[in-house]
C-alpha cells in the first residue's frame, strides 16, 4: 500500500484544523447516519443538548466495519503548550474532560462506543482510517465485548471505629481479659500489648474480609470486573477507610442486580459503606485486555 | 447517582476523571502529555509537533532506525 498513499506535505503553512477522536463504533450497515452525527438538522434535540457546544462538527469516519468518532478541532487548542496550560489547571481540565465525556456518554446511550483515550487528537484523518484498518479485528472484537454493557464504578468504605469498638466489645470475653484483671503491672502491659496486637491484627483481617466479600457478591453480575485495593492509610488511622475500587462492565438487563447488590453490601455489616455509579461508557473496558492498553 | 454527601459535584467530578483519565483506547499516535505522573491526553499522529517524516514511518509501519530530521 506504500505507493498508494498520498501525501499532503504541500500544505508546509501551519495547519488549522485537527481531528479529535471520541471513540469507535460499529459501521451501521444500513448507511443511515445515527441520530447524533451529522449536520444539526439529522440531531435530535436530546442529543444535541447532551453534546455540548463543539459538536456541530461530529462526523463518523467509516473504514471496514467500523466508525470512528471524530470532530474537527482548532489545531491551536491542542498543541502541547496550549495543553499543558490547559491541563495545570482544574477548571480546564475539567472541560476537556466534559467534552470527552458528553460526546461518548451520548453516543453510549444509542450504540456500543469504544471510548479513545482523553485527548487523541490527529492530523490528518488518514491516519485514523489507516490506524483502523491495521486493528480493525481486534477493534471489532471488543466492541462485540463490551455491547450492551455499561460500566459501573463501586467504591466500598468501612468506618474504622466502628470495626474496631465491635471487636473491642468482643474482646471482653477473651480469656486474656480475666488474666489481666489478676496480672501485675510487668504482665498486665505485656497483655495489654498482646490485645492491642490482636485488635490491630483483626481489624486489618475485617477489612479485608469486607474488600473480599464485596466483590464476591458483586464480580458475577459483570461480564468483566477491575478491582483494586486502594493503598490503605497507615494502620493507626482513624474514620472511614476505602477498601475496594472496583470496575464492572455490567450487561443492561442486569442493571437491577447490581443495584441491588451495591445495596445489600451496605447494609451487610455495621460500618460498612457501599457506593456506585453509573452507568458509564466503558472507559475501563475500552482496550482489550491482551494488548497492554493497546487495542 | 451518588449518595447525597456534602460535596456531591466534587464527588462526581472525581469520580468522572477517574473514569476517564488513563482509560480508552489507543488507536495510534506517540505522544502522550503527562501533569502530575497522570497521563491527561494522548496526541495522535502527525500532530504538529512531529515531523511529516516520522509520521509517514509510522503510518508505513517502517521500524526503520533512520533518524529524521528535516
Amino acid at each position: 500500500m506504500s505507493g498508494t498513499i498520498v501525501t499532503s506535505s504541500a500544505s508546509q503553512a501551519p495547519q488549522e484544523h485537527g481531528w479529535y477522536l471520541y471513540g469507535i463504533v460499529r459501521r451501521d450497515p444500513g448507511g443511515a447516519a445515527p441520530a447524533w452525527s451529522g449536520t444539526t438538522e439529522h440531531r435530535d434535540a436530546e442529543a444535541a443538548a447532551s453534546l455540548g457546544p463543539d459538536c456541530d462538527d461530529l462526523q463518523l469516519l467509516e473504514r471496514g466495519g467500523l466508525a470512528a468518532v471524530v470532530a474537527r478541532v482548532p489545531v491551536a487548542e491542542f498543541t502541547t503548550e496550549a495543553l499543558q496550560a490547559r491541563l495545570g489547571d482544574p477548571a480546564g481540565l475539567e472541560s476537556i474532560v466534559r467534552m470527552h465525556n458528553a460526546v461518548i456518554g451520548a453516543v453510549h446511550q444509542r450504540q456500543a462506543i469504544l471510548p479513545a483515550k482523553l485527548g487523541a487528537v490527529y492530523a490528518d484523518l488518514e491516519d485514523v482510517a489507516w490506524a483502523m484498518e491495521q486493528r480493525h479485528d481486534a477493534l471489532a472484537a471488543q466492541l462485540e465485548r463490551v455491547d450492551q454493557c455499561d460500566e459501573w464504578a463501586v467504591h466500598v468504605y468501612v468506618d474504622r471505629p466502628t470495626v474496631r469498638a465491635h471487636l473491642i466489645a468482643e474482646q471482653a470475653s477473651d480469656p486474656v481479659q480475666q488474666q489481666l484483671a489478676a496480672a501485675g503491672p510487668g504482665r498486665a502491659y505485656l497483655l495489654q500489648r498482646k490485645l492491642a496486637d490482636s485488635l490491630a491484627e483483626k481489624t486489618a483481617q475485617i477489612l479485608d474480609d469486607i474488600a473480599e466479600a464485596a466483590y464476591r457478591r458483586l464480580a458475577p453480575l459483570a461480564v468483566e470486573a477491575l478491582a483494586e485495593r486502594p493503598a490503605s492509610p497507615s494502620g493507626d488511622a482513624d474514620g472511614e477507610v476505602e477498601v475496594l475500587r472496583a470496575a464492572l462492565l455490567v450487561r443492561r438487563e442486569r442493571r437491577e442486580d447490581l443495584v441491588a447488590g451495591v445495596r445489600a453490601c451496605a447494609g451487610e455489616r455495621p460500618g460498612w459503606r457501599c457506593t456506585s455509579s453509573g452507568p458509564w461508557p466503558p472507559y475501563s473496558f475500552a482496550a482489550s485486555p491482551e494488548s497492554d492498553g493497546h487495542a | 447517582m451518588h449518595d447525597n454527601l456534602p460535596g456531591a459535584r466534587e464527588v462526581a467530578l472525581l469520580e468522572l476523571l477517574d473514569r476517564v483519565l488513563d482509560h480508552g483506547v489507543v488507536i495510534a499516535g506517540d505522544i502522550t502529555i503527562s501533569v502530575a505522573d497522570v497521563d491527561l491526553v494522548y496526541l495522535g499522529l502527525r500532530v504538529m509537533l512531529t515531523s511529516v517524516q516520522r509520521a509517514e514511518e509510522l503510518r508505513l509501519g517502517r521500524t526503520t532506525s533512520r533518524e529524521a530530521h528535516p
